[in-house]
């Protein structure tokens, strides 16, 4: 008997899916949900879980990514639910949170940027 | 840095990774980095974004300890990402950019003179005026002599006056990589990886296109880029 070996290529989405966090395993989704908030971790609700997280009890503001093409609000995101575990995409769209203590970090602020242009369009200035 | 927009529109595709290492913190590109394989890892170096998985949007803690939470983070992973950059006058994070203040005129408005331009190669970045006859004027440092003076080719709209004050950074939304055209090419991040270095020379750092500027003051001035090396690119590439 023969046995043939082939070499085996990885590519990089090989290895990007092997480090994948699977999400939520052995835990209730509530109980996830607060593991993530004790972290201070990003958030990831479907339309349907997202009504049942209250981001200001937690400390949580919205992600809020502008969209050129106006298509979406800014407010939208998606990917895997932190809670039910489906693809955002496939109910109603998802919304990503993000704990106060990391949003300047990683997010746009629209009244911010909204102020910083009024500013600079009283002052007159061109740039 | 944050995520500013998505070239092509719609909203950021979120992801959690396990990590190989600590990441913090929020506001910088991880990657993939074979002496950390157990996840993605921060930027091996301040100078290159190679295998970029994309921008984390939380920090993560790495641990061996068994019983420990396994560490995660949340990566936004569109390639088409437009990342938002505060640029820094040095490697670390929060330094003003340098001012300059025009020490002799040109009536040309085309050349801007004062020894703290520095020595580092400013050319094909950007330099704006920020007090005096040209405030709000921007323009393309075409020529950079050395703790001299800047050039540019298209002129300020008015003459350069002694006293007339600038900022510079090295990167411009046009070229085509090669010297003296490197503006829009590279990005260098300061050492906590989540601001943009503006010390550094025009066309050092990691690989980049550069979409955008936004010129205001010495401490409040952004450069958008996207990265081009992001694994979730185009194209199946092997390791």
């Amino acid at each position: 008997m023969v046995e043939l070996i082939a070499k085996r290529r990885w590519t990089k989405q090989d290895i990007a899916k092997s480090t994948e966090h699977p999400g939520r395993q052995r835990h209730t989704p509530a109980s996830w949900i607060c593991d993530l908030t004790d972290l201070k971790k990003t958030i990831l609700l479907c339309g349907v879980c997202r009504v049942k997280f209250n981001p200001r009890k937690h400390g949580y503001r919205r992600l809020f990514v502008g969209d050129p093409t106006g298509k979406t609000d800014g407010y939208s995101a998606n990917g895997r639910c932190d809670a039910c575990s489906e693809r955002t995409e496939n109910i109603g769209g998802g919304t990503a949170f993000v704990h106060e203590t990391l949003y300047h970090a990683v997010s746009q602020d629209p009244a911010v940027a909204r102020r910083k242009a009024r500013m600079r369009w009283r002052q007159g200035e061109t740039i | 840095m944050i995520g500013a927009y998505h070239l092509y529109g719609g909203g950021p595709l979120l992801k959690k990774f396990k990590v190989g290492e600590s990441i913090t913190p929020a506001g910088q590109f991880v990657e993939y980095d074979t002496n950390n394989a157990a996840g993605v890892s921060e930027q091996a170096a301040a100078t290159a974004l190679v295998f970029v998985y994309g921008l984390a949007v939380d920090t993560a803690v790495y641990s061996t300890t068994q019983g420990d939470a396994e560490g995660l983070v949340t990566v936004s992973i569109r390639p088409d990402l437009v990342a938002k950059a505060l640029a820094s006058g040095s490697a670390t994070n929060g330094v003003a950019l340098t001012t300059l203040s025009n020490t002799s005129a040109s009536a040309g408005g085309t050349v801007v003179t004062d020894a703290d331009v520095g020595t580092t190669d400013m050319d094909g970045g950007t330099i704006w005026c920020i007090s005096g006859n040209n405030v709000g004027h921007s323009r393309v440092i075409t020529t950079h002599s050395s703790g001299a003076s800047m050039t540019v080719t298209v002129p300020f709209p008015r003459a350069v006056a002694v006293g007339d004050e600038f900022l510079f950074i090295p990167w411009a939304t046009i070229g085509d990589g090669t010297a003296g055209e490197d503006g829009n090419s590279n990005v260098q991040t300061t050492t906590s990886r989540d601001q943009a270095d503006a010390s550094i020379a025009s066309g050092t750092g990691g690989e980049v296109a550069v979409v955008d500027l936004e010129l205001n003051g010495a401490g409040d001035t952004y450069v958008l880029f996207v990265v081009s090396d992001n694994i979730f690119g185009p194209g199946i590439q092997t390791v």
